[in-house]
């Protein structure tokens, strides 16, 4: 090949017209191949850095679960690479470099008629003919047919990689949060918390067919992930736990609403785990027996001492004998309903008792992040006017009655009845009044002193920690009492003070300075 | 033929055409695109109808040629009551030895290899298509008897596009065995002045034979044998299927102004008188760009207008125009 970058070369005067017309081609082949990923290049170098901003805003505005710079890294590399795929599908191949070489040279042709005789006729005369016809003129180097060029977008990536330089160094807004702000310990460990509790649940919905309760799931386990990855604060986090807290008990209150009549509303799933009717797939089987018409007499007297539990669902015990005299006379299909809205009803309870038990978990979550409205059952507004320190200080200094009932899901009852309900023994915990203890966190101010004649004015009054603080954190506790102070603590909904309570006397035994050993030793 | 040997008949070729060339500047002046129309028509085996105001030199144009040839010349002056016999032959009455007769056919001037045909359209349809059989066939049916014309056979026919008082438009059938359409444009001042100069002295210039019969056969056997790549086909059906006002990629003049696009016949022609002009061009193979310069005569008289585009005045020659700037050289590509 000629050796200077404007040389020419005359092809006559070597020999193998048909060989170096080929080394030619493929050559020209490599420099279009070559120009093609250099111009799209630029373009995927423009919109891969205009998408790693987009990422970096994004992950800072909403506060996306990713760390900012290596999702930032990761859209760059997408636009890159999907440059690169663009260019592998547009490779053109010898016989289209060739024709598109003969417009650029002016060789009228020749080059592209001699390749495509030499591909389709390979060592004949004619081709050879062809072929320093081609060459004799003097042809330019490949990449002065084909130079390296920029594209309009890759002349504008500079200006791409300005915006994202901009978007990392400036402060878009209030909300964006520093970049190096350390994370969060207790929101983290929620975090974790939420997310393992999610996947239990997912496992048992899945297990047991309860598609909103899998959903719900899915929520817990995205928020406790964002939680676990630090990119949300302490009031990010509550934010989102109030807003996940009010979607559960919404959901909870909808699955009920559609499957359970009014009247067993409030009837407690244990009382239904506790009937042979509703263990483990016995209804199912019973409904496959009455089907078929196998139904024995062992599995008719079941039925009939089960009246109880089952009109506390709602269904007239003369309708269940109805059904199975019905049955007796072999008609079959009434006592078949009959099951058949028994087992929807159960399925509605268990997806409830679910949901319920993950409100739970959000508002132990919100509790140990600081929020005072968590333990009134508050979700919504009045969680959060209980944020504000002053508010949370009236609220218990005006010791407000806390109606466990009120948005504690129909189970509250049963929650509150010993050996009914959940099952478990809910611990006493008697009512102490705030003036009573002081908690170490909380502050006293006192004012001392003589502003005139008369007695002597003395003022004390306690703050309660702000949203975002807590008066024992859960890293203080050792962590042999953590589960034990969070079973303690889902049984039942406890005022604040109680709640404080519960966690000094488990912050005592994590130090020793208790008497106790155990949750049940707890006041 | 072996590499060597195309490279010699090339180089003898464009050594005959060039001697042709000379012999034909002798006496014409200018009219460069009409006398390589009229060669590349000659070469390509096919049939030339040249168009012009009178006194542009189109018959002396031909005369030149056909001393350049060494081939049988004839002219027929067409006139609106010129007869089919007076152009093919007919059969007439003999008196033999013995005194018996009989009929004999009399070849009309047809039976030459060079014909041409001044002002064509003055004659009626009828007798334009007497020329019919013998354009396409290069054979003569008379009675029940077929002659065959001898080879090399070129019409060169003449017409002038402005006196339409007692001429007859060509039919489309007749137009479309013409290879290629040129029309002759007036001189510039330059050109005039060395026709008085030619014209006006004592003798017109003698144009010597150069070329003969079985020669130009070579030629157009050679011009047989350029090649042409199949995008550089592909550009060429491109072009005459954009002329079809129903085709998709029809252009916008040919979508509002034509009536029928070129025939199947349009491509032949654009393909041949594509390889003369490579082959003039010393070159192997025919490119884009002969293509182009093919379009306009090959095409020009295969485009028939509808009433809306005849009535604007609309052209051939923008139709083809219009056809060479939107078509693009490479399919899906941009024009080069």
């Amino acid at each position: 090949m000629a050796t200077g970058a404007f040389a020419w070369e005359s092809a006559l005067s070597r020999p193998e017209a048909g060989v170096r017309l080929g080394d030619f081609v493929r050559d020209l082949t490599r420099a279009r191949r070559l120009q093609i990923f250099v111009e799209l290049a630029g373009g995927g170098l423009f919109f891969g850095l205009l998408a790693a901003c987009v990422s970096i805003l994004a992950t800072r505005l909403f506060e996306l679960p990713f760390p900012v710079w290596p999702a930032a890294g990761a859209a760059l590399a997408l636009g890159l690479v999907a440059a690169a795929g663009l260019a592998w599908r547009r490779r053109p191949d010898t016989l289209q470099v060739s024709i598109l070489a003969d417009i650029e040279i002016g060789l009228e042709q020749r080059l592209s008629t001699a390749w495509e005789f030499a591909l389709r006729h390979p060592g004949t005369a004619l081709t050879a003919r062809l072929a320093a016809q081609a060459l004799a003129r003097r042809v330019p180097m490949t990449n002065i047919v084909f130079p390296l060029r920029i594209s309009v977008w890759g002349r504008l990536a500079p200006l791409a990689a300005l915006l994202l330089a901009l978007v990392a160094l400036v402060d878009p807004g209030w909300r964006i949060q520093d970049p190096v702000a350390p994370v969060d310990p207790l929101v983290a460990e929620e975090g974790v918390r939420l997310r393992e509790h999610g996947q239990r649940m997912e496992e048992q919905a899945r297990r047991e067919s309860l598609p909103r309760s899998r959903e719900a799931a899915s929520g817990l386990q995205r928020l406790g992930a964002r939680m676990e990855s630090g990119s949300s604060s302490r009031e990010q986090a509550l934010s989102r736990l109030r807003e996940l807290d009010a979607a559960l008990g919404g959901e909870r209150r909808a699955v009920l609403a559609q499957s359970l009549p009014a009247a067993a509303a409030d009837l407690p799933p244990g009382t239904l785990a506790g009937a042979p009717l509703f263990s483990d797939g016995r209804l199912g089987a019973l409904l496959s027996s009455v089907q078929q018409g196998t139904l024995t007499p062992g599995d008719l007297e079941m039925l009939g001492n089960e009246s109880t539990w089952i009109s506390a669902l709602g269904i007239a015990p003369e309708e269940l004998e109805q059904a199975l005299a019905r049955y007796a006379s072999g008609e079959h299909e009434a006592l078949a309903q009959l099951l058949e809205t028994l087992s929807e009803m159960d399925g509605a309870i268990r997806e409830a008792q679910l949901l319920w038990d993950a409100e739970q978990v959000v508002r132990l979550a919100r509790e140990n992040l600081g929020d005072a409205g968590a333990l009134l059952g508050f979700p919504g507004e009045r969680g959060d006017a209980a944020d504000r320190g002053d508010g949370a200080l009236a609220l218990l200094n005006a010791r407000v009655p806390v109606r466990a009932d009120e948005d504690a899901g129909p189970f509250s009852a049963a929650l509150k009845a010993p050996g009914r309900g959940m099952g478990v023994q809910t611990p006493s915990i008697p009512s102490v009044s705030p003036r009573s203890r002081r908690t170490p966190d909380e502050v006293a101010l006192e004012i001392k002193g003589r502003p005139g004649e008369g007695d002597v004015y003395r003022t004390e009054a306690r703050v309660l920690p702000r949203a975002g603080q807590v008066s024992i954190p859960a890293a203080l506790l050792s962590p042999e009492f953590h589960g034990e102070l969070e079973a303690v603590l889902a049984k039942q909904s406890y005022p604040l003070h109680q709640r404080e309570l519960v966690r000094q006397y488990f912050l005592r035994l994590s130090q020793g300075t208790s008497e106790g050993r155990t949750a049940k030793d707890a006041p | 033929m072996n590499a060597a040997g195309h490279e010699e008949s090339m180089d003898q070729a464009l050594e005959r055409l060039d001697a042709l060339q000379r012999e034909i500047d002798r006496r014409i002046v200018g009219h460069r695109a009409v006398i390589e129309g009229i060669l590349a028509g000659l070469l390509a085996g096919g049939h030339v109808l040249l168009e012009g105001v009178p006194g542009l030199g189109k018959t002396l144009l031909v005369k030149s040629l056909s001393d350049a040839l060494q081939l049988e010349f004839a002219r027929i002056q067409f006139t609106p009551d010129l007869m089919p016999a007076d152009i093919i032959g007919t059969q007439m009455v003999m008196l033999d030895e013995g005194g018996g007769r009989h009929f004999s056919f009399q070849p009309g001037p047809v039976f030459t290899q060079l014909l041409l045909a001044d002002e064509i359209n003055r004659a009626t349809p009828k007798t334009q298509s007497a020329l019919l059989e013998a354009m396409e066939e290069k054979k003569v049916t008379v009675g029940r008897t077929g002659h065959s014309l001898q080879e090399p056979f070129m019409v060169l026919a003449t017409q002038n596009p402005i006196e339409m008082e007692g001429t007859y438009p060509l039919p489309e059938a007749q137009l479309d065995r013409f290879l290629l359409k040129l029309t002759a444009s007036f001189p510039e001042a330059e050109d005039l002045s060395r026709i008085v100069d030619r014209t006006t002295g004592s003798a017109l210039p003698e144009v010597r034979p150069v070329m003969s019969g079985p020669e130009l056969e070579e030629l157009r056997a050679l011009v047989r044998q350029v090649v042409i790549a199949e995008h550089v086909k592909g550009y060429a059906i491109r072009l005459v299927l954009s002329t079809h006002p129903d085709h998709p990629s029809a252009t916008p003049l040919a979508r509002r102004y034509v009536r029928h696009g070129a025939s199947p016949r349009g491509v032949q022609s654009l393909v041949l008188t594509a390889k003369a002009f490579a082959l003039f061009a010393g070159r192997l193979n025919v490119s884009f760009e002969d293509i182009e310069a093919a379009a306009a005569p090959a095409l020009r008289h295969r485009v028939l207008l509808n009433f809306e585009g005849e009535a604007e005045g609309i052209g051939a020659e923008d139709l083809v125009g219009e056809l060479l700037r939107e078509t693009p050289v490479v399919e899906g590509g941009a024009r080069a």
